[in-house]
C-alpha cells in the first residue's frame, strides 16, 4: 500500500469517527435537553396553573345540603376543570357534582330544570399514587401529600376525577372568557369539612394545583 | 499534494464539524441550564387576593332590601366593581331556591353608590313560591370574588284596611302599617347562641352614652364579644361547648328560664343556674345554656320539683328561685357551660337568650337576665346571696332597627313594646336609693357614624317593679305605646331603638345594702307604627 493511500484511509476513518462521535453527542445532548425542557415546562405549567385556577365559595344551602362554589381560570382560556371532591374522609362520586349551564336556564333558578345543571363527568378513577403534587419544592405523590397534610383521607382507595365543563364552552362568547363557572356539590348531611382538589393535566398525568377547604361546622 | 497539507485538511474538517454541531449544542445546553424556571406573575391573582382583603375590611357595602327588591351597593375600594351575576337564595314553602340574576348595570365606579332595581328578575324567581323569604344574597364579581350582601326583611304584619260595610275610613291620618322589629325572624340555620345574630336581622348593636340623659348611640359590636357587663366579684366564663346527648340530674337548680327554640318549636331553649356543674368546681356558681333541646322522654320536657313540665310558661319568671331538683334527658344542638370564676368585663352573651314563650316558629324574643341565685327579703342581705354575684352593665345594650322613617313621609311614629320584667329585690322600690332606667325606647337619627337620640321614653326600676312580684315569682305582661311626633319641615331619617341595662351594682350603708337589683327582662315585641 502506498503512503498516500494509507493517509487517505486514515482520513476517511477519522472523518467517520468524527461523524459517529458528533451524532452520539447530538443525540445525548438532545435527549438531555428534551427531558430538561419537559421538566421546565412542567414546572412552568404548574406555576401558571397554581396562580391561574381558583375555587371560591358562594353559599351553603343546609336545607338541601348543597354547596355552591365557583371555579375560575384567570387566563381566560377555555380549558375544562379537573376536580375531585372529598367530604370528611370520603371522596364523593362525580354524579354529586353538577355545573350550572346558564344557556339552558329559563327561570333564573339554578339547577331546577332538566338540563340547566349537567352532572360532572368522570374523567378517570385514579389511584392516589398516580396523581402528583408539587409540594415543598419537589413533585410528590398525592398519597404522600394527603398523608403529609393529615387530611384523614384514604391513601389507597381510588379517587374519582371529575370534569367540570368551563362555562365558556357552554356559552358562545367571543374572545377570552372572563366568566366564572358555577358548580354545586351535593354532600351528605352532617358533613364537617369539604375539600375541592383542582388538577391540571400534563403529559397525560394529573397534577394537583389547588385545594379549597370549606368548613361547615 | 505535499505532505502536511492532508493533515491541515483533516484538521479543518474536524474543526468545521466541531464548530457546526458540537459547539452550538454545548452552548445551548449551557444557556438552557442557566436559564431559571420562569415564575409568572399574575396580576389577576393579585387582584383576587386584594379583593379578599378588601372584603374583610368591608370596602364594598351591599344591602338587599327584600321588601322593594332593591340592591344598594356602595363601592369605595378605589376601583370599579364589575358584577358578573347575583346569587340569591330564597326559602319558599316548596323548598329552597338558589337563583342567578343578571343585573342591568354591571359596573359600579369607585366612590359611587348604586341602587339596582331587581324587581323583574326577582319576580321570575318567585313564581310559584309560597311565603318567599330571602335568606342570602351574594354578588359575584368578574374577578371571581363573592361579596355577601346584608338582607333586610321587613315583615308587614298587618295592613290596616277600611272597615268593610261601616263606611269608616280607619286609615285616614292613621297608621299605615306595622313593622315588627321584635320578635326577630329566625331561620333554621341561624346561630341563636350569639346575639350578634341580631346584626344579621336588621339591627345595629350600639351603646348609649347615658341612660339617664341619653344623647348619642354609638355602634359597638364588642357588646356581643367582650364588653358591657361587669360584676362585683367573679364574672361568667364560658368553659365548655358541646352538643348531642345531655342528661341533667341535679339536686338544686336555683333558677331556670325556658322557651321554645324559634328555629324549630318541637325543641326548647333552656338556661339554668346551679352550683358545681361539671366542669365548674364543686363550689362554683354555674350557668348552663341548652339550645335546641329535645327530650327523649314522653312525659315532658323537663322535671322540676319532681313535676313534669310539658311546655314553657308565658311567664318567664315561672321557674325562678326554685331551689329544687331538676331532671332532663335528651339531645341538644348546643350546650354551653359557664362557670362564675372569670375576671373582668364580659359581653352580654352569658346574660341573654333568644327564645320564644309562645309556640310561634321562626320568631324569637330577647331574654336578658342578671339573676343568678336567689332573691332577698331584707336590707341586710343582698340578692343572689352575695355581693360578688351582683351583675351590672358597664355599657347599656342598645339595638337600632335599620328601618328608616322619613320625616318627609311621616308625621309621627308610635312604638309599641311588649315585655315582662321580674327582679330579685324583695323590697321592690324600697330597696333602691336611686331610681334608674332599665329600658329605653325611642327614635334616633344618623349623624355620621353615630345615631343621635331624638326622643325617647324611659322605663325605670320603680315603674317596672310595680307590676311584678319577686316571690312567688311573677312577671306580669306589660306593654307601652310610645308616641313620638316627627319634626316637620326637616328632612330626616329616623330609626327606632331599644336599649336596656342593669344599672345597679350595690351601695352599702352600715349593715344595709341598697341599689343591688338583679333582674330578668324579656322583650316579646317591638313594633313600629309610622303615621302619615
Amino acid at each position: 500500500m502506498k503512503k498516500a493511500q494509507s493517509e487517505l484511509l486514515a482520513t476517511v476513518a477519522l472523518i467517520g469517527l468524527a461523524l459517529v462521535m458528533g451524532v452520539a453527542i447530538i443525540s445525548l445532548v438532545g435527549s438531555t435537553i428534551a427531558s430538561y425542557r419537559d421538566q421546565v415546562l412542567l414546572m412552568n405549567t404548574l406555576n401558571t396553573e397554581v396562580s391561574n385556577t381558583f375555587v371560591n365559595l358562594i353559599t351553603y344551602d343546609n336545607t338541601s345540603n348543597r354547596l355552591w362554589l365557583l371555579l375560575k381560570r384567570l387566563d381566560g382560556s377555555r380549558i375544562d376543570f379537573f376536580i375531585a371532591v372529598a367530604v370528611d374522609s370520603q371522596y364523593i362520586p362525580c354524579s354529586n357534582a353538577r355545573y350550572y349551564n346558564p344557556v339552558k336556564d329559563t327561570d333564573s333558578v339554578m339547577c331546577n330544570e332538566a338540563e340547566d345543571c349537567p352532572a360532572a363527568q368522570q374523567f378517570k378513577l385514579a389511584s392516589p399514587g398516580s396523581l402528583y403534587v408539587p409540594y415543598e419544592g419537589s413533585i410528590v405523590s398525592f398519597a404522600d401529600f394527603v398523608r403529609a397534610r393529615n387530611y384523614g383521607l384514604s391513601t389507597t382507595s381510588s379517587i374519582p376525577i371529575c370534569i367540570v365543563k368551563n362555562v365558556c364552552n357552554l356559552v358562545s362568547i367571543p374572545g377570552l372568557c372572563a366568566n366564572n363557572t358555577i358548580f354545586v356539590v351535593s354532600i351528605p348531611s352532617g358533613a364537617r369539612v369539604v375539600r375541592i382538589f383542582t388538577f391540571t393535566l400534563f403529559n397525560n398525568n394529573l397534577y394537583l394545583v389547588n385545594v379549597y377547604e370549606v368548613r361547615l361546622s | 499534494m505535499r505532505k502536511g497539507q492532508g493533515n491541515v485538511i483533516i484538521a479543518t474538517i474536524f474543526a468545521a464539524l466541531f464548530l457546526a454541531f458540537v459547539l452550538p449544542l454545548a452552548t445551548h445546553l449551557y444557556t438552557s441550564y442557566t436559564a431559571n424556571i420562569k415564575t409568572p406573575y399574575s396580576q389577576a391573582l393579585a387582584d383576587v387576593v386584594i379583593q379578599v382583603a378588601q372584603r374583610a375590611s368591608e370596602q364594598v357595602l351591599a344591602i338587599y332590601n327584600e321588601s322593594n327588591t332593591v340592591l344598594y351597593i356602595l363601592n369605595y375600594r378605589g376601583k370599579p366593581l364589575d358584577i358578573e351575576r347575583l346569587i340569591v337564595t330564597v326559602s319558599c314553602i316548596e323548598g329552597v331556591r338558589v337563583a342567578s340574576l343578571k343585573p342591568q348595570e354591571v359596573s359600579i365606579p369607585s366612590g359611587q353608590q348604586k341602587a339596582l332595581n331587581l324587581s323583574q328578575a326577582v319576580a321570575l324567581v318567585l313564581q310559584g313560591c309560597t311565603k318567599p323569604n330571602t335568606t342570602a344574597f351574594y354578588i359575584v364579581t368578574q374577578q371571581g370574588t363573592v361579596i355577601p350582601a346584608e338582607v333586610i326583611s321587613l315583615r308587614i304584619v298587618q295592613e290596616l284596611q277600611t272597615e268593610a260595610g261601616t263606611g269608616f275610613l280607619t286609615r285616614v291620618g292613621g297608621g299605615e302599617k306595622i313593622v315588627t322589629a321584635l320578635p326577630i325572624p329566625i331561620k333554621s340555620a341561624d346561630q341563636l347562641w350569639n346575639i350578634s345574630l341580631l346584626q344579621a336581622k336588621g339591627f345595629t348593636i350600639a351603646t348609649l352614652d347615658s341612660m339617664t340623659s341619653p344623647a348619642i348611640l354609638t355602634p359597638d359590636s364588642t357588646l356581643v364579644s367582650s364588653s358591657g357587663m361587669r360584676s362585683a366579684g367573679f364574672s361568667w366564663r364560658l368553659v365548655r361547648v358541646t352538643s348531642g346527648s345531655i342528661t341533667v340530674n341535679i339536686g338544686t337548680v336555683y333558677n331556670l328560664w325556658f322557651g321554645y327554640d324559634p328555629r324549630d318549636t318541637s325543641k326548647y331553649n333552656i338556661m339554668f343556674t346551679t352550683t358545681g356543674y361539671s366542669p365548674c368546681s364543686s363550689t362554683t356558681l354555674s350557668k348552663v345554656k341548652i339550645y335546641g333541646f329535645r327530650s327523649s322522654l314522653t312525659q315532658g320536657v323537663l322535671q322540676i320539683s319532681n313535676k313534669w313540665v310539658k311546655e314553657p310558661s308565658q311567664d318567664v319568671a315561672n321557674y325562678t328561685f326554685k331551689n329544687t331538683n331538676l331532671y332532663l334527658t335528651g339531645t341538644a344542638d348546643r350546650i354551653e357551660i359557664y362557670c362564675r370564676d372569670g375576671s373582668g368585663e364580659v359581653s352580654y352573651n352569658p346574660y341573654t337568650m333568644l327564645m320564644n314563650t309562645v309556640r310561634s316558629e321562626g320568631f324569637a324574643g330577647l331574654l336578658f337576665t342578671t339573676i343568678d341565685r336567689s332573691y332577698r327579703a331584707s336590707l341586710s342581705s343582698v340578692p343572689d346571696g352575695d355581693t360578688s354575684r351582683l351583675d351590672y352593665s358597664s355599657k347599656p345594650f342598645a339595638l337600632v332597627y335599620n328601618y328608616s322613617i322619613s320625616s318627609k313621609q311621616y308625621t309621627a311614629v308610635a312604638i309599641a313594646v311588649n315585655y315582662r320584667f321580674h327582679d330579685a329585690e324583695g323590697l321592690d322600690a324600697d330597696g333602691v336609693k336611686s331610681d334608674l332606667p332599665i329600658m329605653l325606647v325611642g327614635l334616633a337619627y344618623r349623624d355620621g357614624n353615630v345615631f343621635r337620640v331624638y326622643s325617647y321614653r324611659s322605663f325605670t326600676f320603680r315603674e317596672l317593679t310595680r307590676y311584678e312580684d319577686t316571690y312567688p315569682p311573677t312577671a306580669q305582661a306589660q306593654s307601652a305605646v310610645v308616641f313620638i311626633p316627627l319634626p316637620q319641615g326637616v328632612d330626616r331619617e329616623f330609626y327606632v331603638f331599644i336599649a336596656f341595662q342593669d344599672p345597679y351594682n350595690y351601695v352599702q350603708s352600715g349593715s344595709y345594702y341598697y341599689d343591688c337589683v338583679d333582674f330578668t327582662l324579656y322583650v316579646e315585641n317591638l313594633s313600629i307604627l309610622p303615621f302619615r
